[in-house]
């Protein structure tokens, strides 16, 4: 039999594999130890894997929830659509869509198949909207909405299902009410919240607003007023006899009308201030307000001043640049200025602007457009010239178009389809709702809208009261793993001692054969380190049970890919490093107690 | 004829509870391949003797205390550090104790294997230790542990421990001190056939007079004084 091969079987490692020897050969007295350890390290391990799985799922559902990244306006004001376009270039922003005011986004909603109706808010929706893209919905198309759970609840419907949506309005004493039919392309899941909200375009906000402003709709069939333009000037231009004007009637003229300054214009002032020459015997008068613009209202006060002289009135408009455009493609700049020569014609044409041109390229009876650029941008308004104009360059117009046209320069008008006439377009919407395009940027966000003077709401702070959450329960975590891993130190080095103490007839046996004194401490100390090892891995299979069972308990109220528990494997690690390292100084006590005792008395003692 | 150990004016005092004991060695010779016993009762310095000659105590002070191993080396032992020690016990001299002195969770081979593994220089050969095991009669014994042999048969083992070291001597305290007459004798006789067969000197401490003087080749005891409080102990040589 091979003995030769015996010894093959004690290298390498002879100390380490006699320590193990010896665990194996009272392997109760070991399973014990190892159970101890287990006991006051499982519970350890189980808590920590509950308070790190708790925070972890906390956090990454805030951090997924795309209400936590939305950043809200605390005040009302006119954002105008500009802003709008400015904001929408930031890369801190993955959607913004404008917000019309409060009162316009509460509607009634009746499912009519199923009979039952509820009170809905409106938001609105556009593509990259998180809150309905990463809760199971799409982007609704025109005369479509996505519903939130409640919503769909309470109106019992399913998607292809079509509500109708219903909002009311009092005009001249008259109750009206208009409707438009939707169709649910998507129900939301509950994360998006609780309320009864539809989600549709911004266009449906935008019309029942304006439905409830008097307004018409003519793409939903809503009748009402159509926002006609106003006329806007910049001031009056007065002409008469100078005798008829004193200061009386100075002071009068600038009191309570909405004017505020009354200067003579020099005869060699009038061309460039008025557009036209003076005329003999005629003194002229420039009346200016203390705001930016006056209105009919305005011009009807000054009439009542200026009744009973023989001075006149005339609307006036600084001088305002305009871009003629002819049938066959010509393009010409003018100075717009207003034609009192026109007042008196007032010649209406069929919705047409009335003009003066001094232009050998624009005889009188030439159709052309104009547009008034700036804020109408596009805006093209038809015009027929007539007449000449004593000023190159000028373009006359008569006061109320060319207060039309002025408008035109400082808010975006439209024209009316059927009629021409221009319409008044919104000035801006009441609010927004955001997105930041993670939830790191929020405070990002936050920062740059508060320098522009927007104070806004935000949930990026829920994110912190995770992260302080986690800095409590992780000092509560160490506090209490301080009890057990003193617990698990004191039942493993009392029982390495123990046992170093009873092998001390064996080590001293073996320091008499010849083991060297490092050799003699590596016995102990490689058992602590294995009974460690093994009561650690108790331990963490302990805990591998206790977290499949209970990820299974809790597995309806889990999403996909969630870990009610997990162990980040650095504190884990650092938790065994010390247990072990304790658990070997220990034994590094009982064999330099054994070390320094007298070898002789030793031998002896173990005779018996 | 060569001597295993050579030692000239070795002394080393113990104190124990108050009381002083002095062990004197004017002289001392262990002859390669001898069979030296060293007797006397119970407090005479006999276990003394064999944990100076076993590098358990080191002496007080000594005129010489040379150890030659078998390929001629002479080793001075007075004065050497510790880990010299441990190395010159480890390649040069087996120990016998009372009880054995055996790994009780190991198995009798693995007992055998471990002694064989410390001394890799002078390793006995296979077939030799083999040879002893089935001398010893444990060819049955060693998948066993200690605890599962009787007294004698714990004691062959470490007869064949000692052997597997392949030291220079054997070193053994009361070998059969916890054995009856007859058995005492089986496993005297055994320890020298062994130590015989393997060119190893033994040296054994032992009570029992009758049992080694027929047949060791020198037999040492002590001469015990007492002056001034102090109890002194002489080796001596007496056959």
């Amino acid at each position: 039999m091979a003995l030769s091969s015996l010894h093959r079987s004690l290298r390498p490692f002879p100390v380490f594999r006699l320590a193990l020897a010896d665990l194996r050969d009272e392997w109760l007295l070991s399973f014990c130890i190892c159970l101890a350890t287990a006991a006051v390290l499982a519970p350890l391990l189980i808590l920590f894997g509950l308070k790190s799985g708790a925070i972890d799922i906390l956090r990454n559902r805030l951090i997924e929830d795309p209400r936590n990244r939305e950043v809200r306006p605390k005040i009302t004001r006119t954002y105008p659509e500009a802003w709008f376009s400015e904001i929408r270039k930031r890369p801190d922003v993955s959607f913004v869509i404008p917000l019309t005011r409060g009162v316009s986004s509460t509607v009634q909603a009746v499912n009519n198949s199923a009979g039952s109706e509820v009170q809905l808010d409106l938001s609105p929706t556009g593509a990259g909207d998180a809150i309905v893209l990463e809760n199971g919905g799409r982007i609704p198309r025109d005369n479509e909405c996505v519903l939130s759970s409640s919503a769909a609840g309470g109106l019992s419907t399913k998607v292809g299902d079509k509500i109708q949506i219903r909002t009311s309005r009092r005009v001249d004493g008259q109750f009206q009410t208009a409707q438009l039919d939707l169709r649910v392309a998507g129900i939301l899941d509950l994360r998006a919240g609780g309320a009864d909200v539809a989600y549709v375009p911004l266009k449906v906000l935008e019309a029942v607003e304006q439905y409830l402003d008097g307004g018409a709709v003519p793409e939903y069939g809503w009748p009402g007023k159509k926002p006609l333009a106003y006329p806007e000037h910049d001031g009056a231009l007065l002409l008469g006899p100078a005798t008829d004007m004193d200061s009386t009637l100075e002071r009068r003229l600038v009191t309570d009308t909405g004017f505020a300054y009354l200067s003579t214009v020099k005869p060699d002032d009038m061309v460039k201030v008025a557009g036209f020459p003076p005329a003999e015997g005629q003194t002229y008068w420039l009346l200016r307000p203390a705001g930016a613009a006056v209105r009919t209202e305005n011009f009807e006060e000054l009439a009542d001043r200026l009744r009973g002289t023989q001075i006149r009135a005339i609307p006036w408009i600084n001088n305002l640049p305009v871009t003629l455009r002819t049938a066959d493609g010509r393009q010409f700049k003018r100075m717009l200025k207003v034609s009192p020569e026109v007042v008196a014609e007032v010649a209406e044409r069929a919705g047409k602007f009335n003009v003066r041109a001094a232009d050998p390229d624009l005889p009188p009876g030439t159709e052309c457009q104009l547009a008034p650029g700036a804020a109408s941008g596009e805006l093209l308004v038809t015009a027929v010239t007539s007449g000449q104009s004593a000023v190159p360059g000028a373009l006359l117009v008569p006061p109320r178009e060319a207060g039309l046209l002025r408008l035109a320069a400082t808010r975006r008008l439209l024209a009316d389809k059927e009629t021409g006439q221009l319409l008044l377009t919104r000035r801006g919407y009441a609010g927004f709702r955001m997105y930041a395009k993670s939830i790191d940027q929020v405070d990002r966000l936050r920062a740059y809208l508060e320098s522009q003077e927007i104070p806004v709401f935000h949930e990026a702070e829920r994110i912190n009261d995770v992260v302080m959450l986690d800095r409590q329960l992780t000092r509560f975590f160490w506090f209490i793993a301080a009890i057990g891993i003193a617990g698990a130190i004191a039942t493993l080095a009392a029982s390495l001692y123990a046992s170093a103490e009873r092998k001390s007839y064996e080590l001293s046996v073996l320091r008499l054969l010849g083991f060297t004194r490092f050799e003699i401490v590596q016995f102990p100390a490689w058992q602590a380190l294995v009974l460690t090892a093994l009561g650690f891995a108790l331990s963490l299979a302990v805990y591998a049970a206790a977290a499949a069972t209970l990820q299974g308990v809790f597995s309806d109220q889990l999403n996909v890919g969630e870990r009610l528990m997990f162990l980040p494997s650095t504190p884990v690690a650092l938790i065994f490093a010390t247990i072990a390292a304790l658990a070997v100084l220990s034994s590094f006590l009982a064999s330099h107690r054994i070390l320094g005792s007298d070898l002789s008395e030793s031998l002896r003692e173990g005779t018996g | 004829m060569a001597s295993v150990y050579r030692l000239k004016k070795v002394a080393i005092e113990r104190s124990k509870g108050g009381a002083s004991f002095t062990l004197l060695v004017p002289e001392f010779d262990v002859p390669r391949g001898s069979f030296t016993a060293i007797v006397g009762q119970s407090g005479c310095g006999k276990s003394t003797l064999l944990d100076l000659l076993g590098l358990v105590l080191a002496p007080d002070s000594a005129e010489k205390f040379e150890l030659t191993a078998r390929d001629g080396e002479q080793i001075e032992i007075f004065g050497e550090s510790p880990r010299r020690i441990s190395q010159i016990r480890r390649q040069h001299l087996g120990y016998i104790l009372q009880s054995g002195g055996l790994m009780p969770f190991l198995s009798v081979a693995k007992n055998l294997a471990m002694a064989r593994m410390l001394n890799p220089k002078r390793q006995i050969e296979p077939e030799a230790l083999e040879e002893m095991v089935f001398h010893l009669g444990l060819e049955d014994h060693l998948a066993k542990k200690p605890s599962q042999l009787s007294g004698g048969q714990r004691q062959r083992v470490a007869i064949a421990r000692a052997i597997a070291q392949n030291p220079d001597i054997i070193l053994a305290d009361e070998p059969t001190g916890s054995v009856d007459k007859f058995t005492a004798v089986k496993i005297r006789d055994l320890l020298l056939s062994c130590a015989k067969r393997a060119n190893v000197s033994v040296l054994m401490v032992t009570h029992d007079e009758s049992l080694v003087r027929d047949v060791a080749d020198s037999v040492y005891s002590f001469e015990l004084t007492q002056a001034s409080g102090q109890l002194k102990s002489s080796l001596q040589r007496i056959s």
